[in-house]
């Protein structure tokens, strides 16, 4: 019994597994951020649709698990990305109205001048974050 | 296609390993996926109770089991072989399935049958003596002038120390002999110089009332004219406040009000507010959007805020129901139902729309019969009742009525709403989400 659980473990150390469990890692997180935004998006337009189905909490602690688990496995086998432009990226301005639209749909029963103040203020952070995310690229 | 690890290169093996635990993988989720779909579109909602937890456990979500005369049950036990409980929920069910687990020596369920009926909750409480006229009201019946205090008729001896106390003809409310019947009679009002409990007082603009020897301020004038038509209040200058003590307690709105402070609305009454979650739950429970009163914070302030429980939740004392098949109208008040019998009455208790109700759901139940579980290890006996005979009444509480034989104790009770997936079923989820879209984004409430 001991040998099989040493052979067991010295297979899934195996560099294949590793990889194959660090590609499998990357789908899981791709999948749990899908279902994420689906659910952001959804929360956005109709409050508390799926939030009363789904268990945000576990939702957002497995995305959390998985994307340190990469991380930790990445540095275990030595992997290393380049950094990606993201101002390139096309689906950007896609990104910005979609943000602008939850904003908006949030904020759509305040008073005027809160929806003012605070739709300057994300305008700011937006532009802050853009600046940081250029000074990194260069 | 959706390879985020392209530069990773597997050996041939690896790579069809990968190749299949992947395809599980979003095999898995698509079915997810569905699966979820269909719970949003053909929900189902499971309610409990436990007789081994306490009453009032937040896991107890099913209200109140309880016997035939509305004593709660202790450990389970049926004294008189009846099982009432209330279950209170949002949306339209194909069917409810109830399930009943036996306690230790309990006997076998031989001879169970279930009824339900749907109705609103507050609706379904026993009907109490018609309630008469408020403290403070001024009435003028059969030549005789009225005030009524602690609930009873006082008259005034004469017109004349009517008059000399400061009321006039005109305060007075001309009645019917008749609808006097429903308050009890008080002393007669002899002395001149002593204002009776419940008299209404305008000082410098502020509304008193007078009760034990002090005075009780009225919140706003709003609270004060939901309660009472203005020309109720004797008018006296501030010199006045200082023959009585001012309480500490102000009067706030009516019981029953529907307020609002920014986008959240409540109901009031008895010194506490109860939160309305969602304009779905407003809707549901029969309130009128046009009934809702802008308040301040000041005047929201005296009341204690209670948590909000959809399963706990029903209408307060205060509301007014309107029956559209008797026509006849019903206050809450102490878990009964008081109907508000006379014109005049009615109208002093009247200030915002009834809720709207048809008494004929009251004998509009389904039933079943109990089957014993065999698929269990545990005492456990089920039952289905299909609602859609009682699904159009008015009303979000469902109240079931067990009756069995004797030696009955029951250690828990569940209910499972479901419902049934056909195109009907998927039509109305798929007009509910659309409701609660266009809901959403009325900026017009």
């Amino acid at each position: 019994m001991k040998n099989k659980i040493t052979l067991f473990i010295k297979n899934l150390n195996h560099k294949q597994n590793l990889l194959l469990i660090y590609k499998l890692l990357y789908d899981m997180a791709f999948i749990l951020l899908f279902l994420f935004s689906c659910l952001t998006i959804t929360e956005g337009f109709l409050p508390n649709f799926l939030s009363s189905h789904l268990n945000v909490t576990s939702l957002i602690l497995s995305l959390l698990i998985v994307l340190v688990a990469i991380g930790k496995l990445g540095e275990k086998l030595d992997l290393h990305y380049s950094i990606i432009s993201i101002r390139k990226k096309k689906s950007i301005p896609f990104l910005v109205v979609l943000i602008i639209l939850l904003l908006g749909s949030s904020i759509l029963k305040f008073p005027l001048w809160e929806n003012l103040l605070i739709i300057s203020g994300m305008l700011y952070l937006l532009f802050i974050f853009y600046r940081i995310i250029l000074r990194a690229e260069h | 296609m959706l390879n985020f690890t392209k530069k990773i290169i597997l050996e041939p093996k690896w790579q069809k390993r990968y190749t299949i635990l992947r395809s599980l993988l979003y095999s898995g989720t698509v079915a997810f996926l569905f699966v979820l779909a269909y719970i949003i579109v053909f929900p189902s909602i499971s309610l409990n109770y436990s007789f081994s937890a306490r009453a009032s456990s937040n896991k107890n979500t099913i209200s109140d089991p309880r016997n035939s005369d509305n004593s709660a049950l202790k450990k389970g036990v049926l004294p008189d072989k009846k099982l009432l409980f209330d279950t209170t929920i949002m949306g339209n069910f194909s069917d409810a399935t109830i399930n009943i687990v036996l306690g230790k020596n309990s006997n076998q369920i031989s001879n169970g049958t279930l009824s339900v009926k749907k109705s609103y909750r507050a609706f379904l409480y026993p009907t109490g003596d018609p309630i008469g006229f408020k403290d403070g009201s001024l009435l003028f019946s059969d030549g005789n002038f009225y005030i009524i205090s602690n609930g009873e008729k006082r008259q005034f001896a004469s017109q004349t120390i009517m008059q000399d106390l400061g009321f006039s003809i005109g305060m007075f409310t001309p009645i019917e002999k008749n609808e006097l019947i429903y308050n009890k009679t008080g002393n007669t009002i002899e002395d001149a110089s002593a204002y009776p409990n419940g008299t209404l007082f305008l000082i410098d603009g502020e509304y008193y009332q007078l009760k034990n020897n002090q005075l009780y301020l009225f919140v706003s004038e709003k609270a004060f004219l939901s309660r009472y038509d203005a020309n109720l209040a004797l008018k006296k200058d501030s010199s006045f406040l200082e023959k009585f003590p001012l309480a500490d307690d102000q009067i706030g709105l009516a019981d029953g009000t529907l307020a609002s402070i920014g986008t959240s609305v409540f109901v009031l009454s008895k010194n506490k507010s109860y939160s309305i979650s969602s304009p779905q739950v407003f809707e549901m429970m029969g309130f009128n959007w046009s009934d809702v009163y802008q308040a301040n914070s000041e005047e929201v302030g005296i009341y204690k805020k209670q948590k909000f429980s959809i399963q706990g939740f029903t209408h307060p004392d205060g509301t007014i129901f309107e029956d559209a098949q008797t026509k006849n109208y019903y206050i809450i008040e102490n878990e009964q139902k008081h109907q508000i019998i006379g014109t005049e009455l009615l109208k002093s208790y009247l200030k915002i729309h009834p809720v709207l109700i048809d008494s004929a759901s009251l004998n509009n139940t389904v039933n079943c019969t109990f089957k014993k579980d065999l698929l269990t290890l545990r005492d456990s006996y089920s039952c289905t009742i299909p609602l859609k005979k009682i699904m159009t009444e008015k009303g979000n509480d469902y109240q079931f009525i067990g009756e069995f034989n004797s030696g009955i104790r029951i250690s828990q009770i569940s209910a499972i709403f479901n419902t049934a997936p056909n195109i009907s079923n998927l039509r109305n989820s798929l007009s509910n989400i659309k409701a609660s879209l266009i809901s959403n984004y009325n900026t017009t409430r």
